[in-house]
């Protein structure tokens, strides 16, 4: 009975977030200066008359009344009908449908090689202390001052126009998103190296390493089999958190990637004031960073307790 | 220690002033174009060559940071204001603020930067105003977030509950013992905010969504760079070294003075 | 105030969960001017709360806290700051009790810069006064926070609260954590203080010895619960 308080207020708090998100754009469409009827005719015809333009914020439902317009996407939203994209005129919902498994694909790779490079890496500069500090340091920072786009840009033409390792048109198959996921992996790859790092070097000050070492264990079972899951823990919920995140992120390298996934169909959405189709993105952008948010929440609430008894078996 | 410390911090303070101010000893006007001396090597009236269409490409770069680090600074400066006292004051009122208040927050801030950009734009098109706009809604309210979650951190403790009963007001309490408390960590999430900042808009320049066709800009340059790289394979550098610099003493500060704290 | 009257008091928490955590329950005493008492139990059995109510940090759940009989129930912020200068408190935390953005004259003069009228210079005077009378040296005032040992923070603390010379003073587990020198120099503090200028604590700890070398009437508490009385030191 108790529980249920706080998970009444994270349902809320989703609830929530997607009114206020949508809500949100619907509004800043009203506000706007130049108002998305004008905005698409400017783009899609040559020079459009003011009677065009107002045939088509007629038709395209522009000239309701705010509330009802948001009343009216909300209850074909209810529907699953999101409208049509006003670039393509296929189904908002089609659009993203077709687009949203290959940046999950790129992410959750992605993700893998994350974890796998930061494991490696963190260990690799734990083992050396001093060399290890300073690397770590220059190396976190240096990595995520970099800009996404020009990695992305710099691997593509390494291995695509020098070495010819890619080729640039019509991959198939898992090759067409290990190079995106690469890309998007290193920057969060350093960044948890040096976390790592920071937490191992906090779990050798524990108890329970000086008691091993007493007990004669190799320093390398001592890493692999305790130290190291003990200081990961402390890390999942963070990294989880930053899958959310990096969903979003992943735009930049799809559009130098041609990835036509999520991120690259916001962009062009926003370049083209798509809007039917930015209200379902940003909506879709929020049911993720929520269910990641949650995911990570929930971890952070098991590992805690985990860690707690730990903490007194230690005393 | 603290001297290095103060070096390195020294030295970001100076790289962020440099390309803040660098625009007023551009050695050219950055607009001026040249189609004759296009794409030309690096020289003395020229230190970084010139671009496509002639213009001066060291002058573009520093006026590219006055650009960028006007917009970034200025609001930083101006949601530190305003931000700052919200969050404090949200942090110590007496009653838990009410569910629909505290979830608002929540659910706003859960959004990160780049989904402000996004929805911004899509709705008012690119342009400075635009990412100004966007930049600024988002910090504020995860500064006012940040500052009311310390601040509520900060009443439980002990010195608060001592100065208290040593009869210091509410409003004493929140701007001469807190707010010096929280300061610091206020400030370095500003810097990483800085960081990020100067990323996303140079990202989204660099894919179209810039801060409007007249505006200089490294995301544009770099672009352009891409284009004429068969030329001029150099020339990208120039944007992208200025950048990353730039990132990185924010990065740098933003890390450094943790390491002062504690 | 002569006297501080504490009746039926019952105090419950509510943490995020829902989960009401009675902390006192129904616990009365009385408290007279001139009078040292400790309250002893272990951590946990509802001291700490029971001094913060005291001094109006917090309104008990039930029952009520009198100030000469006068119910402190419905006290706002202000009235209680009126009556800040009768009943001072100095608390315990790991972190210490002093803030460590300010300097310790910052810190001990807090008190006085809120609840009285005095100018920088007299304050000045004052606290030079109380620390030479209580035997710390007046190089503190410009030695920052970080740099004092537990001892000399506590006792900077316990100056605070002192310097406004306040008829009651809630002592929260002020000696915990402090070595066997510092303890003593504590206590010798208030002892001497209290010699000087007369003064009513309410001394809360564990410790019995330190009780007893301070107090003249013992309450103890056990999961919320006054479960003895003794009064010049009658029991063991």
């Amino acid at each position: 009975m108790k529980r249920y308080r706080s998970m009444i207020r994270r349902i809320m708090e989703v609830i929530l977030t997607f009114f206020l998100v949508s809500i949100f754009s619907f509004i800043l469409m009203r506000v706007s200066p130049v108002d998305p009827a004008t905005a698409y005719a400017r783009r899609a015809m040559v020079s459009p008359t003011p009677e065009q333009i107002q045939e088509l914020r007629v038709e395209l439902g522009f000239d309701k009344p705010l509330v009802i317009q948001y009343a009216d996407w909300v209850h074909h939203a209810l529907h699953l009908d999101f409208g049509k994209s006003l670039v393509t005129g296929r189904p908002a919902l089609t659009e993203l449908v077709q687009s949203v498994p290959l940046t999950i694909k790129v992410v959750l790779i992605a993700a893998l090689i994350e974890a796998a490079g930061a494991i490696l890496a963190g260990c690799l500069l734990y083992l050396l202390p001093k060399a290890g500090r300073v690397i770590a340091g220059f190396l976190t920072l240096a990595a995520i001052s970099i800009p996404g786009f020009y990695v992305a840009s710099v691997y593509l033409e390494l291995f695509a126009t020098r070495l010819h390792w890619i080729s640039v048109v019509g991959n198939s198959g898992i090759s067409r998103f290990i190079h995106p996921a690469v890309c998007l992996a290193l920057a969060p790859m350093c960044f948890y190296a040096r976390l790592i790092r920071n937490e191992l070097q906090k779990e050798e000050q524990e108890d329970y390493v000086f008691y091993e070492r007493c007990r004669g264990l190799s320093e390398k079972r001592i890493l692999f089999f305790h130290m190291l899951p003990h200081g990961l823990i402390a890390l999942i919920p963070s990294f989880l958190q930053n899958i959310g995140l990096t969903i979003a992120g992943a735009a930049i390298i799809e559009r130098v990637f041609s990835l036509p996934g999520l991120g690259y169909l916001i962009i062009d959405s926003v370049l083209n004031r798509d809007t039917p189709m930015i209200h379902l993105e940003v909506l879709f952008l929020a049911l993720m960073l929520v269910i990641t948010n949650i995911v990570s929440d929930l971890a952070q609430d098991r590992l805690l307790k985990r860690n707690l008894t730990r903490g007194e078996n230690a005393q | 220690m603290k001297k290095s410390e103060k070096i390195s911090i020294g030295i970001c303070v100076f790289l962020i002033l440099l390309c803040a101010f660098g625009a007023f000893f551009a050695p050219n006007d950055p607009q001026k174009v040249d189609l004759l001396g296009k794409l030309q090597g690096p020289s003395s009236q020229y230190p970084f060559g010139t671009d496509a269409m002639g213009r001066c490409v060291l002058s573009r770069v520093l006026y590219g940071g006055r650009t960028t680090l006007v917009i970034v600074l200025f609001s930083s400066i101006l949601i530190l204001l305003t931000g700052l006292p919200i969050g404090l004051l949200m942090g110590s009122a007496r009653k838990k603020t009410s569910l629909l208040g505290e979830s608002l927050l929540n659910a706003a801030t859960a959004l990160p930067p780049i989904a402000y950009l996004i929805v911004f734009m899509g709705a008012w098109g690119s342009g400075a105003l635009t990412t100004m706009v966007a930049i600024a809604a988002s910090l504020f309210l995860r500064v006012i977030k940040l500052a009311k979650s310390k601040t509520e951190l900060e009443y439980a403790k002990a010195y608060i509950l001592c100065a208290t009963a040593a009869g210091a007001s509410r409003l004493r309490l929140l701007f001469i013992h807190i707010l010096p408390n929280i300061l610091r960590d206020i400030i370095l999430f500003l810097c990483l905010s800085c960081a990020e900042m100067i990323m996303m808009i140079t990202s989204f320049s660099f894919m179209g969504l810039g801060l409007g066709d007249d505006t200089i800009d490294w995301g544009t340059m770099i672009l352009d760079a891409q284009k004429v790289a068969y030329k001029r394979p150099d020339m990208i550098f120039y944007p992208i070294a200025v950048m990353f610099l730039c990132t990185l003493a924010f990065n740098i500060l933003g890390q450094e003075k943790r390491a002062q704290h504690s | 105030m002569d006297q501080l009257r504490v009746e039926h008091v019952t105090h419950r928490y509510e943490n995020d969960k829902g989960e009401v955590n009675t902390v006192l329950r129904d616990v009365s005493f009385t408290w007279l001017k001139g009078e040292s008492l400790a309250l002893m139990g272990e951590s946990g059995s509802g001291k700490s709360t029971l001094a913060r109510l005291c001094i109006g940090l917090e309104t008990p759940s039930e029952g009520q806290i009198l100030f000469d009989g006068e119910p402190t129930g419905g006290w706002k912020y202000r009235k209680w700051r009126a009556r800040r200068r009768e009943i001072q408190a100095v608390f315990q935390d790991a972190n210490g009790t002093l803030n460590p953005q300010r300097s310790v004259y910052q810190n001990m003069s807090e008190a006085l810069v809120n609840l009285t009228d005095m100018g920088k210079e007299e304050r000045k005077k004052t606290l030079l006064a109380l620390m030479a009378q209580t035997g710390l040296s007046p190089e503190l005032l410009k030695t920052p926070v970080r740099k004092l040992s537990g001892g000399e923070q506590r006792r900077i603390s316990l100056l605070r609260a002192l310097a406004l010379h306040p008829d009651f003073l809630v002592l929260d587990e002020v000696t915990s954590g402090l070595d066997l020198i510092s303890t003593d120099s504590v206590l010798t503090l208030l002892e001497e203080y209290r010699a000087r200028f007369g003064c009513s604590y309410l001394f809360i700890t564990h410790d019995w010895k330190q009780a007893s070398r301070l107090c003249s009437r013992v309450i103890m508490i056990e999961k919320g619960v006054f479960t003895k009385e003794a009064k010049e030191r009658e029991e063991t």
